[in-house]
């Protein structure tokens, strides 16, 4: 990704865990003009390797001082989730396996932390991957696997 | 305001020649002057202890903290070193953080694409220790501004800067030093 070529300081301290979401956020108004955001002390900063359009400029500023502290992405969800469902799960692997450039290497490490905390689970996915003939070795081949047998198992 | 700097002035020592005259002006200029300049030269740190501790997502080179973790000094021209530690957790298994130094004559970072060095996350919930020195050869002698940078592959990084978190009270330092 290039380089940033300016930021837009915003006066307003949001919480660590917040970051996430708001970068979402701010990406579905500038797209990959931004690089993501980040917190300074007490201030937000939305990082740009593109440059905005007024418009969009007052369109950040009014999204980072009306963001909801409170939402989580999916992610973060699943991670702050004492006791996930399978269902979350499943959806959590679509929502993930239908983006446009999916980091499958992350995904498939939040699926392996929860299946490996479920040994009958893990069988079941090595199981499927050998009788449908996936690598489980590979980012998609596990998911595959995991998604088929946690389909199969709501 | 957690930075310091310092600056001494040091030249090339003059040459002496049979004859010239032992004065103490210049015993104070060439030896006093030159030794204390030695032993302290351009140098500044911060150890930074904010309110709140530093976040980002940002997958391209942004500055953790333009003023705090930001050092200007004069050089007498020559070499700098730098150093960091600090302690960073990111939220995404597998993503990684990555450091760089921006130096302000050059006007750029002096690391490669993906910076001086990087950092991995096998573990959501266990924070890394980021200590890294680099030396950055042959700067002209006059003031540079450095600067630390830091980007994330995925997810986000928080690095603890004090701001009471339990558990994760550090504070970060950001250390520049003239070295030849």
């Amino acid at each position: 990704m290039a380089d940033v070529i300016a930021e837009i300081l915003i006066d307003r301290a949001i919480p660590s865990v917040s970051v996430d979401a708001l970068s979402a956020a701010v990406r579905g108004i500038i797209g990959n003009k931004t690089s993501g955001v980040a917190k300074r002390k007490d201030k937000t900063v939305v990082l740009l390797v593109e440059q905005v359009t007024p418009e969009e400029d007052n369109a950040i500023r009014q999204l980072v001082l009306n963001h909801d502290t409170s939402t989580r992405t999916p992610e973060q969800q699943i991670q702050a989730a004492a006791d996930i469902s399978r269902n979350q799960i499943i959806t959590y692997i679509r929502q993930q396996l239908t983006n446009s450039s999916p980091n499958t290497a992350a995904i498939k490490a939040q699926v392996e932390n929860y299946v490996s905390q479920h040994p009958k689970l893990q069988t079941a996915v090595a199981n499927v991957a050998a009788l449908y003939g996936y690598d489980t070795a590979t980012n998609v081949g596990y998911l595959r696997a995991a998604l088929i047998v946690m389909s199969f198992l709501s | 305001m957690p930075v310091t700097q310092t600056n001494t002035s040091y030249a090339t020592p003059r040459t002496w020649l049979p004859d010239d005259a032992l004065v103490a002006a210049d015993f104070n200029d060439e030896i006093r002057d030159k030794i204390l300049a030695l032993k302290t030269p351009a140098n500044g740190h911060s150890e930074v202890n904010e309110a709140s501790d530093y976040t980002t997502s940002s997958t391209s080179f942004g500055d953790v903290d333009a003023t705090d973790m930001a050092i200007t000094i004069i050089t007498g021209g020559g070499d700098v070193e730098v150093s960091v530690v600090c302690s960073i957790i990111n939220n995404t298994l597998t993503s990684r953080t990555y450091f760089d130094i921006y130096e302000s004559v050059a006007g750029g970072r002096v690391g490669g694409d993906d910076g001086i060095c990087e950092s991995g996350t096998a573990n959501t919930s266990a924070p890394q220790v980021v200590s890294f020195t680099y030396q950055i050869a042959s700067l002209s002698a006059g003031s540079h501004t450095f600067k630390l940078q830091w980007k994330v592959s995925g997810g986000t990084t928080t690095m603890y800067a004090g701001a009471g978190t339990s558990g994760h009270d550090t504070h970060p330092q950001f250390k520049v030093r003239e070295i030849s």
